[in-house]
């Protein structure tokens, strides 16, 4: 065992202890000070982050003689009217650029990569290559009927319909049960990382 | 004007992006094609809309912990605390951001980001086990069948996605993969299809004025 | 109070000092349990086995914060170190997160302390606001970004030879803490260009119909993955290091699935009996 003497080390062990206090012992001020300092850092980070972006892609740019980036400069800076109640309808002009922009990206797009293409991914798996593909295939296109059919609520629930909602469930408890396995290796993963630094890079026990 | 202009920008933007991705030839009259127009302005645009947008919460922040500080609210301790690291981290990230070939204060932002901020953030969600933990125990119960379809999947595949899983039983590694590609892909492909029908649907109510929530001014039907 | 019911009480700090304690041990004792390697993982490794050191070049989009800890980060750390194995050049920039280019630092001061260049052999180009419109942005137009994180201009960079648009990257990887969907929708589906991903566990069952759907050629979801990554390398590294660990905390969230339940009918069954 060799205790790290770089006093960045300690402060980085003393930062992860601190949040853990709040879990392993109850709130106290040393959590509320660390808590606060992560809000904190992380907004003076974007804000530092935003500030790079806005030059290279703004001023910049402007003071070569795009002179048509005024436009987004004027309408990122009313973003900000949104603070002074008298003008705050303003800031309405830049939200509805950028919902504008994100709508136009999503609409085609989203119908073409996730409805369609995954669709035809559905139906391509089955008769697969061999006994055990085509009946995993089976399964898929038929879980995938049933789950769509749990979610149609303006049909009449005939005995159909009901057996195929019902087998829909099935299928859906064990997505989520995959994805519950999952999200207890992911925490215990991002746990382990710090145990990791703790007996590795900080105690030296590794 | 308040409120038909910006529902007119949703709907021309919106049209400009979506048809940029699907023609190729000149707009009649404007002598430029809208891949270009996307490409040459809202794109560029975006870009700096965005960033502005970056500062939008931190700037919340300042006003709203300036005000507990000023005003000596219960615990404004720590609202000074935060608005002190805010202005320490947001001035030295900007002189780096801004001096992008001062490696000197790039390397000191690095160790106050990779030794205060990143461990925080980490210990932060570290915690996330700990409930976990506690969840398993306490409230992942067998209690009818479903429930337990549910919980012998998670069980299989915490099996299968370990070597310990593979070297208590061979198989483990072979149903874990198999509730990973077959069953799970099954309904993630459900819930994807379903997600993105409601976001195409979403995506053209806005476009259409009809959803004008996030603009807020009420929405339409 | 009889020890079920006992057991149903028990303070849940009790529970994560177990949990500290069944994690520490494999860390501090490893037992070195042989692992398998999923095919989605090794789909990975041959794509960047098949890649010609000569001609092509690598776009690695680093999207995750350090709150996604060691499940996020390992994985890029190892299919950088195959690169560097191979002598492959990389370019790496992000539009997830703010924080993606100090990610992406660590990874180059590990690089740089072993002697490789920046700007010649890799490029850090930063991060660029706006997420799916950027990614479109930058998808048909590389040099849309001006200045890499040092201030060097971007097309005078070594690295950026020869790259206009995405098209020129013979491969493209996503690291992220969420899904690629921004990626398939605006780059891999409308421009057909080879992309895999690699993200956190918890994302993975999420990515898997990509993957099927062959819009994704390889998933890394996180340590364990990044664990048999390193083990097809030959170059075990943190992943690897955590694996035993890994397996341990398994086991014992399972015991307490096992002992919650068995608490939870025994109570269950004497409320019953006292009921009737």
């Amino acid at each position: 065992m060799q205790i790290s003497t770089n006093i960045w080390q300690w402060i980085s062990v003393a930062c992860v202890f601190g949040m853990w206090s709040l879990p392993l012992y109850k709130d106290n001020p040393f959590y509320r000070v660390c808590q606060n300092v992560f809000v904190g850092s992380c907004a003076g980070h974007a804000i530092g982050i935003a500030v790079g972006n806005i030059v290279n892609y703004g001023f910049q740019p402007l003071g070569q003689g795009k002179l048509d980036l005024l436009i987004p400069i004027i309408l990122g800076l009313m973003l900000y009217t949104r603070f002074f109640p008298g003008i705050a309808w303003l800031s309405r002009w830049p939200v509805a650029f950028l919902v504008g922009v994100g709508v136009g990206q999503t609409i085609y797009t989203s119908l073409r990569s996730q409805i369609i293409n995954q669709s035809i991914a559905a139906m391509t798996k089955f008769p697969g290559q061999d006994l055990a593909s085509s009946l995993n295939g089976l399964i898929s296109l038929i879980g995938l009927l049933a789950i769509l059919t749990y979610f149609l609520f303006t049909v009449p629930q005939s005995r159909f319909v009901k057996g195929m909602s019902q087998l829909g469930r099935w299928m859906m408890m064990v997505t989520f049960g995959v994805g519950f396995g999952n999200v207890v290796s992911g925490r215990l993963s991002v746990l382990l990382g710090e145990l990791l630094k703790i007996f590795g890079d900080w105690l030296g026990m590794i | 004007m308040r409120k038909e202009a910006p529902l007119l920008i949703t709907f021309v933007v919106a049209l400009i992006v979506m048809l940029s991705q699907v023609t190729t030839g000149n707009v009649p009259g404007l002598g430029i094609s809208m891949p270009v127009l996307f490409e040459r302005y809202i794109s560029p645009w975006m870009t700096v809309v965005s960033a502005f947008s970056l500062c939008l919460a931190s700037v919340n922040l300042i006003v709203i912990h300036s005000r507990n500080v000023s005003r000596k609210q219960p615990e404004w301790i720590y609202s000074l605390i935060l608005l002190g690291s805010l202005v320490l981290y947001g001035a030295w990230c900007t002189y780096v951001q801004i001096n992008p070939d001062n490696a000197a204060a790039a390397a000191t932002y690095s160790l106050l980001y990779n030794n205060i901020l990143s461990p925080l953030m980490t210990g932060q969600w570290a915690c996330l086990a700990f409930y976990v933990a506690s969840a398993s125990y306490r409230a992942f119960r067998a209690r009818n069948l479903e429930a337990t379809v549910l919980l012998v999947s998670a069980i299989l595949v915490m099996l299968g996605a370990t070597p310990v899983g593979g070297v208590i039983w061979s198989k483990f590694p072979v149903i874990q993969r198999w509730l990973i590609d077959v069953p799970n892909m099954t309904g993630q492909r459900a819930l994807l299809i379903g997600a993105a029908i409601g976001s195409f649907v979403a995506c053209l109510r806005t476009m259409l004025g009809i959803e004008r929530s996030h603009l807020g001014i009420g929405g339409g039907s | 109070m009889d020890l079920m019911t006992r057991l149903q009480n028990v303070d849940s700090r009790v529970i994560y000092v177990i949990l500290l304690i069944a994690l520490s041990l494999p860390l501090l004792f490893p037992m070195g349990i042989p692992m398998q390697v999923d095919p989605m993982v090794r789909a990975v490794y041959d794509i960047i086995e098949g890649l010609d050191p000569e001609t092509d070049k690598v776009l690695l989009s680093i999207d995750y914060s350090p709150g996604a800890g060691l499940d996020a980060e390992v994985s890029p750390v190892a299919v950088v170190e195959h690169l560097t194995q191979r002598g492959i050049k990389w370019v790496a920039i992000s539009f997830g997160t703010p924080d993606g280019p100090m990610m992406t630092n660590r990874i180059i001061d590990s690089l740089e302390q072993r002697g490789y260049e920046y700007g010649k052999d890799f490029a850090n180009l930063g991060y660029m606001a706006g997420e799916e419109n950027a990614i479109r942005l930058f998808a048909l137009d590389c040099l849309s970004v001006p200045t890499d994180v040092r201030g060097n201009r971007t097309a005078d960079l070594p690295v950026m030879q020869g790259i206009k648009n995405v098209k020129d990257f013979a491969f493209v990887m996503q690291f992220s803490s969420s899904g690629p969907e921004m990626w398939i929708r605006q780059v891999v589906d409308p421009m057909g260009v080879p992309f895999a991903t690699g993200t956190v566990t918890v994302s993975v069952p999420a990515i898997i119909p990509y993957y099927h759907s062959g819009q994704v050629k390889g998933i890394m979801g996180g340590v364990s993955s990044a664990a048999q990554y390193e083990l097809l390398c030959n170059n075990p590294g943190r992943g690897a290091s955590l694996m035993d660990a890994q397996s341990m905390g398994h086991l014992i969230i399972i015991l307490f699935i096992v002992l919650g339940n068995i608490g939870y009918f025994m109570t269950k069954d004497k409320k019953q009996s006292a009921g009737s």
